[in-house]
């Protein structure tokens, strides 16, 4: 695919010539090298976006499956970083509009990281994500989308908006709100904690 | 109004709550194991090389069809001039087929597998690769490939069409067929089209590849941009009607402005540009609509 796209560079000169990461997923290695450096933050965002544990593996190598096809396209106008996450939010969108679920359920593997890790920190990390999916699961999908992918995407909000190929002002505006939305719930748990 | 400066991360704030600031910053940290990523990395080109398997052994397939064009473009037209509803019911026959062959392999003994291998070999590559004779069908073609692959198929057609021929063809008792792994094109892309054999281990690797159907059109159309451009334009109106709202839709309307500027239609160039402007007006693509538009 990467040939046509170089072929089809090289006879039309309107075209930006394919940049740098389409010769690093040629290489088998420097792909694997590519999907073990996004694949955490990747994996994460498409969790707290609401994809279920079980359809994590499925859904992230969709997003580098997506990627690498549309790597021709890839302009280079952002950083990898910002455009694989905004292939992230799609394939995760388009993930939950299909309502698709895996047909096997996969239940006799535990995940490695639970038979190895230490017992406290895989239930801080289980309370963790239970809380701030309850947390999400109160924001609209936009405010949702802004929130995961400043807070615990680590991108800037000016890339937030461009992976999300939104105005800046908007998503400043959707952060602000889901951070109210947000607090205003932590409070009502603080609340009833201290009431019992 | 806010200023527009991005705000601590509520995890470095100290005046988040502490709870939640906590949960977040554990989460941040939450990373899958090194080998469910190697896994990862390893799925993802696997479903990328069976992909492009398909595609090679379709595409190799091709020359050995010009041979057999006269045989097999008889079976394609006939297969094509099917009403869509009726297609489904050839993709039956295969299953209904394959157990009765080989219950009458068993019972006849050893067969002459020789002849019916290139009968299979020859002729269910026909309708699948008619179409790059650039006929009336390939748009027929491109139609159904969508649809197959719309079902998280990627051989779908090539097996489908190994079954409606392969049907009233095949069943002198040859065991070969009873095996029709073997006389596929690929050994990955072939296989028995029941509904168990989808299941099987395969359906692992290829579940995640997103509808190739998709990115086929998209390809084909890609490919014919600067050769044939209204060719180009025709598939890219398939795409638009099979997948409004697919993964590419961007990519396609800004393929489909090129078609306009090769086909120098300035006018529905400029309309189409306009539209995809206000439809994303922080496209990636901007710049190179914009340069279209000089």
């Amino acid at each position: 695919m990467n040939a046509i796209a170089m072929k089809r560079a090289a006879r039309d000169p309107t075209l930006e010539s394919p940049s740098a990461p389409v010769a690093r997923v040629d290489d088998p290695a420097a792909f694997r090298a590519m999907v073990l450096e996004h694949a955490p933050h990747l994996r994460r965002l498409v969790r707290s976006l609401g994809v279920p544990e079980p359809d994590l593996d499925d859904v992230s190598q969709e997003v580098f499956i997506v990627a690498h096809r549309r790597l021709q396209t890839f302009e280079g106008r952002s950083a990898l970083r910002t455009w694989l996450c905004g292939i992230a939010v799609r394939v995760a969108s388009d993930f939950r509009a299909k309502g698709y679920r895996r047909r096997e359920q996969p239940t006799d593997n535990p995940p490695a990281e639970a038979q190895n890790a230490d017992q406290e920190l895989a239930l801080e990390r289980k309370r963790a994500w239970l809380l701030i999916e309850g947390l999400l699961g109160e924001l609209s999908q936009e405010q949702r989308e802004v929130f995961v992918l400043y807070e615990l995407g680590e991108l800037s909000m000016p890339e937030v908006a461009r992976a999300l190929e939104c105005p800046q002002p908007t998503a400043y505006s959707r952060l602000y709100a889901a951070r109210e939305q947000i607090e205003r719930r932590m409070a009502q748990l603080r609340l009833t904690e201290r009431t019992p | 109004m806010k200023p527009l400066v991005d705000p601590p991360r509520l995890m470095d704030s100290a005046d988040t709550d502490p709870v939640l600031r906590q949960a977040l910053r554990v989460i941040s940290k939450d990373v899958p194991s090194l080998p469910a990523l190697g896994a990862l990395a390893d799925g993802a080109q696997r479903a990328m090389h069976a992909n492009a398997a398909t595609k090679a052994a379709a595409s190799s397939l091709g020359a050995k069809v010009v041979v057999a064009t006269v045989v097999g473009g008889v079976i394609a037209g006939v297969y094509f001039a099917l009403p869509s509803g009726t297609r489904p019911v050839a993709q039956q026959h295969v299953t209904v087929v394959a157990p009765r062959v080989a219950r009458s392999s068993s019972a006849a003994g050893a067969p002459a597998p020789g002849p019916p291998v290139t009968a299979a070999e020859s002729r269910p590559a026909s309708p699948l690769d008619v179409a790059p004779t650039d006929t009336a069908p390939s748009r027929v073609l491109e139609a159904s490939r969508a649809e197959q692959a719309a079902a998280p198929e990627l051989d779908a057609p090539s097996t489908m069409g190994q079954g409606s021929t392969r049907g009233p063809v095949a069943h002198p008792g040859s065991e070969v067929s009873s095996r029709p792994v073997r006389t596929a094109p690929d050994p990955k892309a072939g296989g028995p089209t029941t509904p168990a054999a989808r299941e099987e281990p395969r359906s692992e690797e290829r579940k995640p590849a997103p509808r190739p159907g998709e990115v086929d059109l998209l390809e084909g159309a890609q490919q014919s941009l600067s050769g044939d451009p209204r060719h180009a334009l025709e598939l890219l109106a398939e795409h638009r009607r099979t997948y409004p709202r697919g993964k590419f839709a961007q990519e396609r309307d800004v393929l489909m402005l090129e078609a306009f500027k090769r086909l120098h239609d300035t006018a529905a160039l400029r309309e189409g540009a306009r539209a995809f402007l206000g439809r994303y007006p922080h496209s990636p693509y901007r710049l190179r609509v914009d340069k279209l538009l000089e």
